[in-house]
C-alpha cells in the first residue's frame, strides 16, 4: 500500500445519474414538476420513485452538482434511496475514470455492510 | 520487468469512495489518483503509508509536499 484516499463524490454528470437510477432498477418518470406536501410545484428535470412509492425529484442546476428535490420531509427510505443513487453513481464514475487510465476490473463484490469493493489492475 | 499496479476501491453505502493504491513507490500513487479524485469530487482525507516513503528505483528519496 502507498496511499489511502477518501473522496466525497459530487454528482456532476446528469447522464451518469440517470444510468445509476436505471442500474438500480428504480422507476424514472419524465416530469417537469414535483408537488410537495403543500401542493407547491417544484421544477425538476425528472422524478425517481423508490420501492415505497416515494418520489424524489432530480434537478440539474446550470453549475454545480445535481440537486435532489423532496416532496416532503426526508424519511429513512428516501435517504436510503438517495444514498443508493450516490453509490451507484460513484461506481459508474470510478470505473469510467480508471478505465481511461488503462485499468481493468478484476474483482467486484458487495460487502456485508452494503459497501461495494472493486479491485482494478494495470501493468506498467 | 513489468510491474503490476493495483487500486482497491471501496464505495460506502452513502457513496463515499475510499481508494487504496498498491505497487506504487514514492509520490507516484498520488499522481495516479489525482485525476480520479478531481473527476470524483472532494477529497476528505489522505493517508500516506510506509511504501510512500520508500526510495524510487533511482535511489532518490522523494520528499513530500505540503498540500
Amino acid at each position: 500500500m502507498s496511499t489511502v484516499v477518501e473522496v466525497n463524490p459530487l454528482l456532476l454528470v446528469p447522464e451518469l445519474i440517470a444510468m445509476a437510477v436505471d442500474d438500480l432498477k428504480l422507476v424514472r418518470r419524465e416530469q417537469a414538476f414535483l408537488k410537495d406536501t403543500q401542493s407547491r410545484r417544484c421544477p425538476v428535470d425528472y422524478v425517481i420513485e423508490n420501492e415505497q412509492g416515494e418520489q424524489i425529484g432530480v434537478r440539474t442546476p446550470a453549475q454545480g452538482p445535481v440537486e435532489f428535490v423532496l416532496a416532503g420531509d426526508e424519511t429513512a427510505s428516501v435517504k436510503t434511496t438517495i444514498d443508493r443513487v450516490k453509490q451507484a453513481y460513484a461506481r459508474i464514475k470510478v470505473l469510467d475514470e480508471v478505465k481511461r487510465k488503462g485499468y481493468r476490473k478484476v474483482k467486484e463484490e458487495r460487502l456485508a455492510n452494503g459497501s461495494i469493493r472493486l479491485v482494478v489492475q494495470r501493468w506498467r | 520487468m513489468a510491474v503490476k499496479l493495483e487500486l482497491s476501491i471501496e464505495i460506502d453505502p452513502d457513496g463515499t469512495v475510499e481508494m487504496t493504491t498498491r505497487g506504487f513507490k514514492g509520490g507516484e500513487c498520488e499522481d495516479e489518483l489525482k485525476p480520479i479524485e478531481r473527476a470524483l469530487g472532494k477529497v476528505t482525507s489522505r493517508k500516506r503509508t510506509r511504501e510512500y516513503y520508500e526510495r524510487t528505483k533511482a535511489g532518490t528519496r522523494l520528499t513530500t509536499q505540503a498540500e
